[in-house]
């Protein structure tokens, strides 16, 4: 037994890198949540908006996690951890299998299902090419017009002709005068706009 | 007296911008439209002529949207612009836009009742 | 007391405990057996006690009693239009319920992220140590030692093919969820355009209403809705501007209900004592016989220039109108309460009554009659009599006077203020008072008829009688002021040369409008012999009598 003890545990199988980018990524979102949670539970209500942000900082932040995930998903799909005899196993074998656990939740089996059942049998590649396509499209119209200034329609049809036009004012208004500082501020006071 | 509606000037603004608020809502339709033109291509992959035609409707409610989205983006500049240059100026009417908020006074009623009032002496003493 | 005070019922509602488990509060229906007797035994005394026929009773008073859920409708105006007719209550447990969903998901979500967080610190901390005790929760760190998971690299023993298929499953999935979340922001996106949709058409027809009704005159302004607290535009209809200082400023909200515009008054202070739309008439009475005759009547004229055609303009007009009638009548009060002594009573709230020697003239305020709605004729544009005309100066003198007393006051305004001695009341300024004018010139023309009678009956055919009447005023001033004539107390003057060589020069003045003074000079034969002030007609016959008498 107590050469047991005195063996140095192997460490080398355990993915340090990997484990490092996971855990800084799930601090981040748990503390997110955290503070999201704290939102909800205030008796008061806090402005929609920055619920919203806060809505948006945590997906920026599952997508993180979930790509660390999936580029270390070579070296994580082969590990497996396993409790050590430091572990207090006798008193905490609850905690050890909630740890531990690698089944799905019923709410998640239950996801999964039904993602599944939408599909029909439409060829994988054929569902990329047509995202391509509409994506394709969608910037390729994009391209026709112009946000920036004026129309770019008219531009194009106007640059043909005539000079390019500015906005074009409708009425010029008749009598374009300006009042002096004295003049308003004695309207202010006065009430006399005569000039 | 005048006509008894608003000055033609600020008609005319209120119109224009009531057309650029239907627009920004014909945007979300035309978003909404695109989206579940998306879908159904998807469901419909393995049918080429339905794929054909549901990808000219994508294609064509995406137009919608970025059309609609620059005449209401630039509608808006316009309007800004208009009412920036229209500031300080009279104009036919006599309406000015002026360039500071004046809390107005309707010191015209009294004087109309009291006019009236004559007027109708005038008419019983005739 | 005490049975008093357990009449008193209390509740307390849970969702102000912030959905946590309190452990004081015992949910009734889950409480076990012997609890539930201690707290029958609490409430209701031993079971001895207890009969079933009470408890019978209590059940079928409790049917009777129990109170429907009320749809809270206080000012219910205040619920967003979008949601339609729903109460206000539903509303809030719909929002609550929604809450609480999202706050189990997020728990859910929590308890996954800090379960995970938790798995990865107790792994690394095996290597790094310091990393891994930072992250991990308080709980793991009380119960497990830092260092207690290892883990090893395994050979991979998935084949290549099942690998493709675990791969395309994945995929699978993946476009599964990619479609639904496609549907579900299509359909989220289809709603929101229909819902503002809606709200853009509302907004239309606010503005194409405002538009349509107000010119550049109408004073609008912004201000916000104390039932809703939104902000709403507002109506200055009354005459404050104009230089009216009446209590009630006319102000109304046009608050959007239902597609179109409504004006809602905004009420400041206590009401007004009399209800509904009321013009002001005047009457006169004439004494014949013993019996009142009426003998005129003037005619409410709002029917001329307002058309009533349910716009909001035409209301406005409206508005404006009954204000200026209420101002006007109220200002009447006031002064009549000060002219008791000169035969101005107050008959009722609605009622002013002036007497004179001969005649009646009543002012009322009484509710406006519709005339286009009442088909009696007897009502019908008033029926024609002999005094009508005057009736109908009368009141029209009154309006105006409070036109003038308006701009008199708005032409002050604009003066700067002069510090005056304290003496000088506010009442005495001029166009301030509509009544005591008119009153008081009524009853200097009596007292100078009745000086012209005397000194008429006193002078023969051989002496001249010159009667000059308002000669306090010159032409220049009623140039100026064209209503100079009734703002000053009138001066009459009568000049008699009686036989021989008495000359009498009889001033009838006044210093209040309402108390007349007559002065009194003779001369005789150049030199002046008499300068007296008399306060009645009676005094001054006498005085006259004698100084014929004495200088024949």
């Amino acid at each position: 037994m107590q050469a047991e003890q005195k063996q140095p545990v192997d460490h080398s199988g355990v993915p340090v890198e990997a484990l490092e980018a996971l855990r800084l990524r799930l601090t981040q979102l748990t503390h997110s949540l955290n503070k999201l949670q704290a939102e909800f539970k205030n008796p008061q209500l806090t402005h929609y908006v920055s619920l919203q942000a806060q809505l948006s900082i945590i997906l920026t932040q599952l997508g993180s996690l979930s790509s660390t995930l999936s580029s270390y998903s070579d070296v994580l799909e082969r590990t497996v951890a396993y409790p050590l005899p430091t572990f207090p196993t006798t008193e905490q074998e609850g905690l050890l299998t909630t740890l531990l656990r690698k089944k799905a939740t019923p709410e998640v089996v239950e996801w999964i299902e039904e993602s599944k059942s939408k599909n029909t049998d439409f060829l994988l590649k054929d569902d990329e090419d047509i995202t391509k396509w509409a994506a394709r499209c969608t910037v390729d119209t994009k391209e026709k017009y112009n946000f920036v200034g004026f129309k770019t329609k008219q531009e194009e049809r106007e640059a043909n002709g005539d000079d390019e036009k500015d906005v074009d004012i409708a009425d010029e208004p008749a009598a374009s005068s300006k009042y002096s500082v004295d003049q308003i501020l004695k309207f202010m006071y006065q009430g006399d706009i005569t000039k | 007296m005048a006509s008894e509606e608003q000055d033609p000037f600020v008609q005319e603004r209120l119109e224009s911008l009531h057309n650029v608020d239907t627009e920004l809502v014909s945007i979300l339709n035309h978003a909404s439209l695109a989206l579940s033109s998306l879908t159904s291509m998807k469901r419909n992959a393995s049918d080429k002529e339905e794929l054909e035609k549901i990808k000219q409707e994508f294609a064509r409610e995406i137009d919608g949207f970025y059309k609609n989205l620059e005449q209401s983006t630039i509608g808006l500049k316009k309007e800004i612009k208009i009412l920036d240059e229209r500031i300080g100026k009279t104009d036919a009417n006599g309406i000015t836009m002026s360039p500071i908020t004046i809390s107005k006074k309707a010191t015209w009623a009294g004087s109309e009742k009291l006019k009236s009032e004559l007027d109708h002496i005038d008419s019983l003493l005739d | 007391m005490e049975g008093q005070l357990k009449d008193i019922p209390l509740t307390l509602d849970s969702k102000l405990v912030d959905e946590h488990v309190d452990p004081f509060l015992l949910d009734e229906d889950k409480l076990s057996l012997p609890q539930l007797i201690k707290r029958i035994i609490h409430e209701r005394h031993p079971f001895v006690s207890i009969t079933e026929h009470d408890l019978e009773l209590e059940i079928n008073g409790k049917d009777v009693a129990t109170p429907s859920p009320q749809s809270l409708d206080d000012g219910a105006e205040g619920s967003d239009v979008d949601t339609g007719p729903l109460s206000v209550s539903s509303q809030n447990e719909r929002f609550y319920k929604d809450k609480n969903e999202a706050l189990k998901h997020i728990s859910m979500a929590l308890n996954e992220s800090s379960l995970s967080l938790d798995f990865v610190s107790l792994l690394i901390s095996c290597v790094r140590p310091a990393a891994g005790t930072i992250s991990m929760s308080a709980h793991l760190k009380k119960f497990v030692p830092p260092g207690s998971f290892n883990s090893d690299l395994v050979q991979s023993t998935v084949t290549p093919q099942a690998k493709e298929e675990q791969f395309k499953e994945e995929k699978i999935i993946g476009q599964g969820w990619k479609l639904s979340s496609l549907e579900a922001s299509s359909d989220t996106l289809h709603n929101a355009g229909a819902r503002l949709s809606e709200e853009v058409h509302r907004e239309k027809i606010f503005w194409d209403t405002i538009k349509k009704n107000f010119n550049n005159k109408e004073i609008l302004y912004k201000t916000r809705d104390k039932v809703t607290g939104k902000r709403v535009f507002a109506v200055k209809y009354g005459y404050a501007d104009s230089g009216s200082t009446y209590r009630v400023k006319g102000s109304v909200m046009l608050k959007p209900m239902d597609g179109s515009l409504e004006l809602v008054p905004i009420v400041e202070g206590k009401k007004t004592v009399v209800d509904g739309n009321r013009v002001v008439r005047v009457r006169i009475w004439g004494k014949r016989d013993g019996e009142d005759e009426l003998i005129g009547e003037s005619k409410s004229r709002m029917d001329e220039k307002l058309k009533s055609d349910g716009s909001i303009r035409s209301k406005i007009e409206k508005l404006r109108y009954f204000i200026f009638e209420e101002e006007l009548f109220n200002q009447l009060m006031d002064e009549a309460v000060g002219l008791i002594a000169y035969n101005v009573k107050i008959e009722s709230e609605t009622k002013i009554s002036i007497e004179s020697h001969d005649e009646v003239t009543e002012v009322e305020y009484v509710e406006y009659v519709d005339e286009a709605e009442d088909e009696d004729t007897s009502m019908n544009g008033v029926t024609e009599r002999s005094e009508n005309n005057r009736a109908e100066l009368f009141a029209t003198y009154l309006r105006l006077m409070l036109t003038l007393k308006h701009k008199e006051n708005l032409e002050s305004k604009s003066q700067p203020t002069v510090l005056k001695s304290s003496n000088t009341r506010t009442l005495l300024k001029p166009y301030s008072l509509l009544l005591k004018p008119l009153v008081g010139r009524f009853r200097h023309e009596d007292a100078a008829d009745g000086v012209y009678n005397l000194l008429k009956t006193l002078t023969t055919a051989e002496s001249k009688l010159q009667v000059k009447k308002y000669c306090n005023i010159t032409t220049d001033q009623l140039k100026q002021d064209p209503f100079k004539k009734i703002s000053t107390p009138g001066l009459t003057a009568f000049q008699a040369r009686f036989t021989g060589a008495l000359t009498v020069r009889v001033d009838v003045d006044s210093f209040d409008f309402v108390n007349y003074v007559i002065h009194t000079k003779a001369t005789f034969q150049g030199k002046p012999v008499l300068s007296t002030k008399f306060e009645d007609v009676a005094q001054l016959e006498e005085c006259l009598k004698w100084l014929m008498d004495v200088y024949k």
